[in-house]
């Protein structure tokens, strides 16, 4: 029996999961919510995962890595996503190995030949960030009208995520390519998932990455 | 054989019970800090369960000296509790048991608490009444049947009576948490000394607190820093009077209601030995699970998922977490 | 209402009775802060908020869970008490608190002051001052 690599991302609105075979092969499935209902992420993972596994014929017993988001995003998400990693790793004998969200994103845009810039929405007037000329700086970037808070971004950028979808507008008029809303690049792939957690350090637990802490915002930046 | 979880406030825990609901480990998460911080118990450890739940659930395996591959079923407490806590172990089972092809059981906290009973150590089979007294929930049950539909005799319409030990410690300046301290502080002194209020008002067996705070708080302003000092001692142990003739006046009225002689004791105060004298001198038949077992523990879910169906499938991957019970509900 | 609001009440029924008033006014996403000692009321007038936003269930004290959830009024309600927290929530994993400040929800906060400085954003802030006896000064501030 050869095993299998599963993907899973709660870390936005969306609910994804993924199957890579080992010959290659790879399938994932999405649940996007309504606009104005609340993310699946508890209820829908292992149900699309199980659905999915079925869709290659294969079960949960023939998993042989567990790969998940660790964020930045839904700090609820986050941690739906890691214990269901977690505890589907356990039981098949493997520690699951992390990714993070906007590196993800980053990851679908690599072969763009054109410098990408990752956004996830961060609520509360907030974006978690990373550029593809500097993915190891990943931030949260507080929106303000005052500010032109896209300024570090690389010229020329696609943005890409459900933060660029949001700040389309800005975007484009500050010279920036952002796809169409419904363009693939916008989501986190799970199958990316499962590559991009390839290069979690062996026998590291996967942990959260929040960025910050919830709701933070430094006095000064607070309205009246 | 049954791996339990339960992550609904504070503490990440695991145990393992053969099926026929003898436990074979239970563990809670200070024990592991141990073994991952080396010794000293950063701040960080409370409510981290994603980091705990995982060498929690290994070492009640290896404690019980068993694989995953022994396990049959996985209990989990799905509520009541913070959300953002339960949710952690709700997760972790559900993909364990996906994983293993095995089912799983939602267990009720406070159907854990009652089920606790059976972890005495003596024979004990309803009907009985069960008093669940800990920091964040205090009820009477009334245990006619096995499983989870015991109903509610009574219950707090305020505090629980182990916030209202902590809130009174609090007032005195005797620390946190400050059940135990005020048990030792109440030792030297006069429960007759002050005149606290029982929640005459409160009808039948429902508990109130937060008048009796209120008192300890006035008796404190009214002495002066002083003289509150000096007398601590009796203001403990009359406090502490007062919320033990509550829960012994309850109980009573309970076992007169229900005509239900036997009464189960669990959640934390079960571990104050002045309501458990308190209960026994008013000549009620007092049973007392171990105090590992009154605090929050997984032992006591996976005794209560005796009692319990296996979930249907697709309702086990759907299973959600919720945060309070209901009157109605229950 | 108009605010702010500061009077005084003489029973723990009309602390509940302000808070019922106040519920009128919450939309989603607001978030109240409440201030006073222990056993000046806090709990008493998130029941009476609780009531005014048609929520039956009891309304019991948070301090051990931290949060509880209330689901079935106009508006769902987390009620918070941070008092067990360490100051700045150090140490907290904060996740484990986030999802009761997601803004479909109304949000009670007790000992805000434990939270991060200026992490809630507060709409509206309740003291509550002991009196004597039963007698209870409420001061209600609208923040936004």
């Amino acid at each position: 029996m050869s095993l299998l690599t599963v993907g899973i991302d709660t870390s936005t609105f969306e609910t994804g999961v993924g199957v890579v075979l080992p010959d290659g092969r790879a399938l994932e499935r999405f649940d996007i919510p309504q606009p104005g209902t609340r993310p699946a992420h508890s209820s829908a993972t292992l149900r699309m995962l199980e659905q999915a596994l079925s869709d290659v014929g294969a079960g949960f017993d023939e998993i042989g890595r567990v790969a998940v988001t660790v964020g930045p995003g839904s700090f609820t998400g986050i941690r739906i996503g890691l214990a269901t990693a977690n505890g589907l790793a356990l039981a098949v004998g493997v520690k699951a190995q992390g990714a993070s969200s906007l590196l993800t994103l980053l990851r679908g845009a690599a072969a763009l030949q054109q410098p990408a810039v990752a956004l996830i929405d961060a609520r509360r007037g907030e974006l978690f960030v990373a550029t593809s000329t500097a993915p190891q700086d990943r931030f949260a970037l507080p929106l303000t009208e005052q500010t032109e808070w896209w300024q570090g971004f690389p010229a020329g950028a696609i943005c890409i995520g459900d933060g660029a979808i949001q700040n389309a507008d800005v975007l484009t008029a500050a010279g920036f390519t952002v796809p169409v809303p419904s363009d693939s690049l916008h989501r986190i792939s799970p199958i990316d998932v499962c590559l991009e957690a390839s290069s979690w350090p062996e026998g590291v637990d996967v942990a959260p990455e929040y960025l910050r802490r919830p709701d933070a915002v430094p006095t000064s930046e607070r309205g009246s | 054989m049954i791996l339990a979880i339960e992550t609904s406030c504070d503490d990440s825990c695991a145990a393992v019970l053969t099926s026929s609901g003898d436990v074979l480990s239970s563990v809670v998460g200070s024990q592991v800090i141990h073994d991952l911080y080396g010794g000293v118990v950063p701040e960080i450890a409370a409510r981290h369960h994603l980091e705990l739940l995982l060498p929690v659930v290994e070492r009640a395996l290896a404690e019980a000296s068993i694989g995953l591959a022994d396990l049959e079923s996985v209990a989990v407490t799905q509520g009541p509790g913070l959300v953002g806590a339960l949710l952690v172990g709700l997760a972790t089972a559900k993909g364990l048991a996906a994983g293993l092809g095995i089912p799983l059981r939602a267990v009720d906290h406070l159907h854990g608490h009652v089920a606790a009973s059976y972890l005495a150590g003596v024979p004990l089979e309803p009907p009985f009444l069960c008093l669940v007294a800990s920091g964040g929930h205090t009820l009477i049950a009334n245990v006619q049947e096995p499983g989870p539909n015991w109903s509610v005799v009574g219950t707090t319409i305020d505090d629980a009576a182990g916030e209202a030990f902590d809130k009174g410690a609090r007032i005195l300046g005797l620390g946190y948490p400050g059940g135990p301290l005020l048990e030792e502080q109440a030792k030297a002194g006069d429960p007759d000394a002050f005149d606290f209020p029982r929640a005459k008002g409160v009808a039948g067996a429902d508990f109130s607190f937060a008048g009796l705070k209120t008192s300890l708080l006035y008796a404190v302003r009214d002495l002066g820093e002083a003289d509150a000092t000096a007398r601590r001692a009796d203001l403990a142990a009359s406090y502490q009077a007062a919320i033990v003739d509550q829960l012994v006046e309850r109980v009573t009225r309970a076992v007169d209601s229900t005509g239900v002689s036997v009464v189960a004791f669990g959640g934390g105060v079960a571990a104050n030995s002045s309501a458990r004298l308190g209960l026994t001198a008013a000549g009620i038949k007092l049973v007392v699970p171990p105090r590992k077992y009154c605090t929050d523990n997984a032992a006591m879910i996976g005794r209560a998922s005796l009692e319990v169906q296996d979930l249907p499938h697709d309702a086990a991957f759907s299973l959600d977490a919720y945060s309070t019970a209901t009157r109605a509900g229950r | 209402m108009e605010f702010p609001v500061d009077l005084k009440t003489t029973s723990p029924r009309e602390t509940e009775a302000v808070g019922s008033e106040l519920a009128e006014c919450f939309v989603a996403g607001d978030r109240v802060i409440l201030e006073g000692d222990l056993g000046s009321g806090k709990t008493v007038l998130v029941r009476g908020i609780c009531r005014g936003l048609g929520i039956a269930a009891d309304i019991t004290s948070p301090t051990f869970t931290l949060a509880q959830r209330y689901e079935e009024g106009r508006l769902p309600v987390s009620h918070l008490d941070l008092y067990r927290l360490e100051p700045g929530m150090a140490g907290e994993d904060p996740g484990v608190l986030e999802g009761e400040f997601s803004t479909e929800r109304v949000t009670l906060v007790e000992w805000p002051e434990r939270a991060p400085l200026g992490a809630l954003q507060p709409t509206y802030r309740v003291s509550l001052q002991h009196l004597g006896g039963d007698e209870r000064q409420v001061l209600v501030e609208c923040l936004s």
